[in-house]
């Protein structure tokens, strides 16, 4: 395969880079695929219970509840390595993004799921922070996805954090927790992880994380108008 | 059969249950699940990150009478895997925080020999199960894999290894057939609801030696510990009132402050 000659996402300046860059892209993919192994199993489990006869004594309701939230969750996969594929084939655009905004946009499309676990929201963004110059897509996804990955492991009562702030060579959003969690990232979560690094280290910014507490910091370099024209 | 309503069982019993049970209670019409020999007082431990599957998995086998306990980290599983004997069988993932699956096995053969594992994996390439295989796991599962498939398997694993539980158990002219689920008296069918068998199971498999009320709370309900109800005694009654039918040679007894044995005389 040979997406990183059609990407410009990620500079490959040689041989030993273009192979770190497949390695990390088939790590990804394998992250990928064993995330939809699971619910796929369920799915496939159920269906199988639901096809036995009616005398069987099956409680179909309760398989059918399973199923639908087993749809769901290979669906919202399915479409995580959809959008890696596309962090990788396709080109970095460039725009003036808001951070405000795009933080409400996020939480604003999260809301019913936070109300539904009972999960907080503080956002830390000073409204001085000027606009920062970056793939508004990518970031937007960046962020989005660290919080679906958060909120599987977060439990009721939990607050997420969200700041945005400016560093010396960059702007950098951080999502965390005040407190350690008691459940692990799954397979499932982990590809979260892997869309949002992608889509921060393909706009050539930084992507570190910690699991307990969780802390993920997305940092992307400060960019000048001109130079995002010259790009 | 009692015609008390049932308030809240596991499986389908269909006595009264003196306890608030903490499993969770099942549909009416559910069939059980305990048609598989050997399930009762059987415990199994998943281990697996992912927690709908997990959970899944546990319901599933729970409904088969298994005892099931999840571990979802592979450094918990490890520690909970210390207590020897304390599971049949362990069912296990191997991509696994903290300690992965092949570790975890490479950790527990040498301690648990005889204890079967069946490991499920995202991972189809031959060679990643013959590293399964060669690091101990007796049994290995491609995901998505159909749960029918993976019921048959845990079944194939605990019948293999438990050569002390033979299908069939006799006393007297008392017959029980783990497999079948089905127990005889001299020709009469004993129809017992799926505790009931438990108990029974758990009576025929110490046959001739006095078992606790501790240990058939233990084995049956999955309650280690002192009774504090009696459940135990009421629900050995029902068995009681089936096998021992007016006339014929008694063989339930009570020991007096500790439980009950199944014995000729």
């Amino acid at each position: 395969m040979s997406f990183a000659k059609h990407s410009d996402a990620v500079p490959v300046d040689g041989a030993a880079d273009g192979n770190k860059y497949h390695e990390q892209f088939c790590a990804e993919l394998a992250d990928g695929m064993h995330a939809l192994a699971q619910p796929l199993t369920i799915l496939r489990s159920a269906i199988g219970m639901l096809t036995l006869p009616n005398d069987a004594g099956i409680d179909r309701k309760r398989y059918l509840d399973l199923s639908e939230r087993q749809i769901d969750r290979t669906c919202n996969l399915f479409t995580s390595i959809q959008n890696l594929l596309a962090v990788k084939m396709e080109p970095v655009a460039r725009a003036s993004v808001s951070h405000a905004k795009m933080l409400d946009r996020i939480i604003e499309d999260l809301s019913t799921t936070l109300q539904e676990m009972g999960i907080g929201v503080v956002v830390l963004a000073p409204e001085s922070l000027p606009a920062i110059y970056c793939d508004p897509q990518r970031t937007e996804q960046a962020i989005a996805s660290v919080m679906r990955a958060a909120l599987s492991i977060f439990s009721r009562g939990d607050v997420i954090e969200i700041s945005a702030s400016r560093r010396d060579d960059g702007f950098e959003f951080m999502v965390r927790s005040a407190d350690k969690q008691k459940s692990r990232l799954d397979s499932s979560a982990r590809l979260y992880l892997s869309l949002a690094k992608a889509n921060i280290e393909s706009q050539q910014g930084k992507y570190e994380f910690t699991e307990s507490p969780f802390t993920v910091s997305l940092a992307l370099p400060l960019l000048s108008f001109e130079q995002n024209c010259s790009d | 059969m009692k015609s008390t309503p049932r308030t809240m069982s596991v499986a389908s019993d269909s006595q009264p249950n003196p306890v608030n049970e903490a499993v969770t209670s099942q549909p009416e019409n559910r069939k059980s699940s305990w048609e598989y020999s050997g399930a009762a007082g059987r415990r199994i431990l998943i281990v697996e990150d992912d927690v709908d599957l997990a959970g899944f998995l546990q319901g599933e086998l729970q409904e088969q009478g298994f005892v099931v306990d999840v571990i979802h980290d592979g450094e918990e599983a490890l520690a909970a895997l210390e207590e020897k004997s304390r599971y049949n069988l362990l069912i296990l993932d191997l991509n696994l925080p903290h300690i992965d699956g092949l570790t975890l096995i490479d950790k527990v053969r040498p301690q648990q020999p005889r204890l079967p594992m069946l490991v499920l994996t995202a991972r189809s390439r031959i060679e990643d199960k013959v590293k399964a295989f060669q690091t101990g796991a007796d049994d290995c599962l491609t995901k998505p894999f159909s749960l029918a498939e993976c019921l048959a398997r845990v079944h194939a694993l605990l019948r293999r290894n438990s050569g002390t539980v033979p299908n069939c158990s006799k006393i007297g002219d008392l017959t029980l057939y783990r497999e079948e689920r089905r127990v005889e008296r001299n020709g009469r069918r004993i129809e017992l609801t799926p505790r009931e068998f438990a108990i029974l199971d758990v009576m025929m498999r110490n046959a001739g030696h006095p078992v606790s009320r501790a240990t058939l709370l233990d084995e049956v309900w999955n309650a280690p510990g002192e009774p504090s109800t009696n459940i135990v005694d009421v629900y050995m009654k029902y068995v009681r009132d089936k096998v021992d039918l007016p006339g014929e040679r008694r063989l339930t007894h009570t020991v007096r402050g500790f439980g009950y044995e199944l014995r000729e005389a």
